[in-house]
C-alpha cells in the first residue's frame, strides 16, 4: 500500500531531475566537436574525418591532435574540477555564492607564479614543469594560511573562512601589484595572462598532470555527497544525525582546495566556473540531493570551460580572449541578475 | 518493532560554551517512557541543557549517563542511533521533498556507498505513517503548512529509531491549531511506542497539558521538578518567571491552567492634555 503512494508521484520529479544531467551530457560532444573545428584555422568536418583516419595533411593533424584536442581536454578537466571545488565550498560554507577564488587560492597561486617568473630564471627553460609546480605550491600555501586563520576554538568556522579568504586574496593581490610595478613588461604580461585564466599552450603534458589528481579527488568528493546532504540541514541538526561536523568541514575544505589548486596550476586563475556550474546544476535538478547534483555539476563544469574557450578563440577580428575572461563576461551579468532577483523576494 | 525504553540521567553536570558556564551542578533523572518538559525564563539554560544532554555541547563537569554508558564515550554516530534531537532552527534545502528529508534520518545507520536498504525503506514508510504523511511523501517541504513541516521533521527523527526524542521549542512559529496538532502527535507517539520525549516549551499551559514531568530551570540550575499536574503553583511561577499568577483547573479538562497577571499600574502615565 505504501509503494502505490510513491509510484504515482515519482516520474514527474525524475524527468526534471534528469534534465540537469542530460542537457550537458548532450551538449558536451557538440562543444568538443565545434572546439576541434573552430579557430584561427577553420577545419571542415570532412578534414576532421580524414584526420581520424590519418589521411589528412601533417599540419592539420598537428593542429587537431597536438593543439586543439589536448587543449579541449584540459579545459573540460579543469572545468569539472573547478565546478566540484565550488560545490564542496558552497556546502561547507552554507553559502551558494562561495567560489574557490574567494578563498584567495587564485591570488596565492598567482603570486607564486610571479615569484617564479621574477626570481627563478634558471628554471624557466623547463617552464612547462615548473610553472604549475609553483602555482600549486602558492595555492597550497594560501590554503595553509587559511587553515591557521579560520579556526575558532579548534574548530573550522565557515564564516571566518570566508572572511580570512577575502583577506588573503587582498593581501596577495597587493603583493602582486607591488611586484608587478617593478617587473619587466613581458614577464608581467605573462602573469596577467595567467591570472585571467588562459588555456593557450595546453598540451598532452598538462592532461597527464591533471587526470591522476582528478581520478583521486573526484571520487573522494562524490563519496561525501550523503554527508553534504545532512550538513545542509544546519550544523546542529547534522551533528544530531550522527555527522562529525568539524571533521566533515575539514574534509570538504581539503577537497575543495586540492581540486582548485590542481586545476588552477594548469589553467590559471579562472573564477566563476566554481560558482556558475553548481548554480546551473542546482536550478536544473528537482532534488537538492548531492548524489544527483554533484554529477550534474561536474558535467556542467566540463561543458562550460571548453565552450568558453572555443568562443574566445572563434571571435572575428583575429581577436583571442582568454577563457577565464569569456566566462566572467558571460557569467557576471547573469549573477548580478540573480542577486537582484533574490533581493526582490 | 517498538523502541526500547531509554534511561538518561546527569550527575553534578556543568556545561555551556567555551569560557562561559551556563549550567551549574545539575543532577536529574529523566523519567523513562514519559514526556518531560523543560520550562524557564529566557536565558535560564533550557536549550543549553537539551543540547548538552543530547551530546551536542561538551560537558564541562560531572557526567551524563545514557543506558548505563557515559555519553562522552559514545561516537556521534552511536549517539544518533540512541537519541534524536530537533533543534529550533534547522534549514531545509530548497526542493527537498518529505520522503527525502525522512530518509536523512537513516544517516547514522547507512554505509558510505549503496542505496537505502529494504529495512531503511520500511523504517521510512513507518515513520511517514506514524506522522500521517504518507500521502504527502513526494511533496516539497516548502509547500507544506507549518504543522505538516514540523511533522516531517519529527518523522525524520523517528527514522533514527531512537529511544529518546528531544525537541527544542517544537511549536514556535506555529499558530495555535498547528501547535496542538504537533503536541498531540508527540503524545500519541509516546503512548504508542514508549519513546521518551524531552521538549523545551514556552507555553506553561501546554507544558502541563502535554507532559508528564516538568523541569523548571532558573539561572542554570534546576529550581524544581516533578509531576506536571502538581508542580505548577503560583509560587513556582513567581520564583521562576517573576510573574504573579493564579492557577485554576481547566473548566473542561481539569488540567491546571496558569493565568498570569501584571499588577495594576498606579496611574496611566504620559497621556497628553485633553483629548482633542
Amino acid at each position: 500500500m505504501t509503494t502505490d503512494v510513491t509510484a504515482t508521484a515519482v516520474p514527474a520529479r525524475q524527468s526534471v531531475r534528469r534534465a540537469g544531467l542530460w542537457i550537458p551530457a548532450a551538449l558536451l560532444p557538440l562543444t568538443l566537436l565545434s572546439g576541434l573545428l573552430v579557430g584561427y584555422t577553420g577545419i571542415s568536418p570532412r578534414q576532421l574525418w580524414a584526420c581520424l583516419w590519418g589521411t589528412a595533411s601533417p599540419e592539420l593533424s598537428l593542429i587537431i591532435w597536438q593543439i586543439r584536442l589536448p587543449r579541449l581536454i584540459v579545459a573540460a578537466l579543469c572545468g569539472a574540477g573547478l565546478a566540484l571545488s565550488g560545490a564542496a565550498l558552497q556546502a561547507l560554507t552554507h553559502n551558494p555564492l562561495a567560489d574557490p577564488g574567494i578563498l584567495g587560492i587564485n591570488a596565492g597561486a598567482g603570486f607564486s607564479v610571479m615569484v617564479y617568473l621574477s626570481y627563478f630564471t634558471a628554471l624557466h627553460l623547463n617552464g612547462l614543469f615548473w610553472q604549475p609546480v609553483f602555482a600549486l605550491a602558492g595555492g597550497l600555501i594560501s590554503a595553509g594560511l587559511l587553515w591557521v586563520l579560520a579556526r575558532r576554538q579548534g574548530r573550522l568556522d565557515p564564516q571566518l573562512l570566508i572572511l580570512a579568504g577575502i583577506g588573503l586574496a587582498a593581501f596577495f593581490s597587493a603583493l602582486m601589484l607591488i611586484m608587478g610595478s617593478n617587473m619587466e613588461n613581458s614577464s608581467y604580461q605573462l602573469v596577467a595572462r595567467w591570472l585571467a585564466g588562459n588555456l593557450w599552450g595546453s598540451s598532452w603534458y598538462h592532461v597527464c598532470v591533471l587526470w591522476p589528481w582528478l581520478l583521486l579527488l573526484v571520487p573522494l568528493l562524490l563519496a561525501q555527497s550523503r554527508a553534504m546532504d545532512v550538513l545542509a540541514l544546519g550544523a546542529l541538526q547534522a551533528q544530531a544525525l550522527g555527522l562529525a561536523v568539524n571533521r566533515e568541514r575539514i574534509k570538504l575544505l581539503f577537497l575543495s582546495v586540492a581540486l582548485a589548486s590542481v586545476c588552477i596550476s594548469v589553467c590559471g586563475g579562472i573564477s566563476f566556473i566554481g560558482l556558475a556550474a553548481p548554480h546551473i546544476a542546482r536550478r536544473l535538478s528537482a532534488t537538492p540531493r548531492q548524489a544527483h547534483r554533484l554529477p550534474a555539476t561536474l558535467l556542467w563544469g566540463a561543458l562550460l570551460l571548453p565552450a568558453a574557450d572555443t568562443l574566445g578563440r572563434s571571435l572575428p577580428w583575429e581577436l583571442e580572449i582568454p577563457a577565464g575572461i569569456v566566462v566572467a563576461i558571460l557569467a557576471a551579468p547573469y549573477f548580478l541578475y540573480l542577486l537582484r532577483r533574490r533581493l526582490s523576494f | 518493532m517498538s523502541v526500547s525504553i531509554s534511561q538518561l540521567s546527569s550527575t553534578h553536570l556543568s556545561a555551556g560554551y567555551p569560557g562561559r558556564t551556563i549550567l551549574q551542578d545539575l543532577s536529574l533523572d529523566l523519567p523513562a517512557g514519559q514526556i518531560s518538559a523543560l520550562i524557564g525564563a529566557n536565558g535560564s539554560g533550557k536549550s543549553t541543557l537539551l543540547k548538552t544532554l543530547a551530546g551536542l555541547l561538551p560537558v564541562q563537569g560531572g557526567s551524563i549517563c545514557l543506558n548505563g554508558k557515559d555519553i562522552s564515550r559514545l561516537s556521534t554516530r552511536d549517539l544518533a542511533r540512541q537519541l534524536a534531537l530537533l533543534p529550533q532552527d534547522s534549514s531545509s534545502p530548497e526542493g527537498l521533498c518529505v520522503r527525502e528529508l525522512v530518509s536523512l534520518g537513516r544517516f547514522p545507520y547507512r554505509q558510505r556507498f549503496g542505496g537505502l536498504s529494504a529495512d531503511d525503506q520500511a523504517v521510512i514508510n513507518r515513520s511517514l505513517q506514524q506522522t500521517g504523511l504518507l500521502d504527502l511523501a513526494q511533496t516539497d517541504l516548502a509547500e507544506l503548512s507549518g504543522g505538516q513541516r514540523q511533522r516531517a521533521w519529527i518523522a525524520m527523527a523517528l527514522a533514527q529509531q531512537t529511544g529518546l526524542l528531544f525537541l527544542d521549542e517544537p511549536t514556535t512559529y506555529l499558530d495555535i491549531a498547528h501547535q496542538l496538532e504537533v503536541l498531540q502527535l508527540l503524545r500519541q507517539l509516546n503512548q504508542a511506542s514508549g519513546i521518551t520525549i524531552v521538549m523545551v516549551l514556552h507555553d506553561l499551559n501546554q507544558a502541563v497539558q502535554f507532559s508528564d514531568y516538568l523541569i523548571a530551570l532558573k539561572s542554570g540550575r534546576i529550581y524544581d521538578s516533578g509531576s506536571s499536574k502538581q508542580l505548577l503553583t503560583p509560587d513556582l511561577v513567581q520564583a521562576v518567571f517573576g510573574v504573579a499568577a493564579v492557577i485554576l483547573p481547566h473548566p473542561v479538562t481539569g488540567v491546571p491552567v496558569c493565568l498570569p497577571y501584571a499588577p495594576k499600574p498606579a496611574a496611566v502615565a504620559g497621556s497628553g492634555p485633553g483629548t482633542a
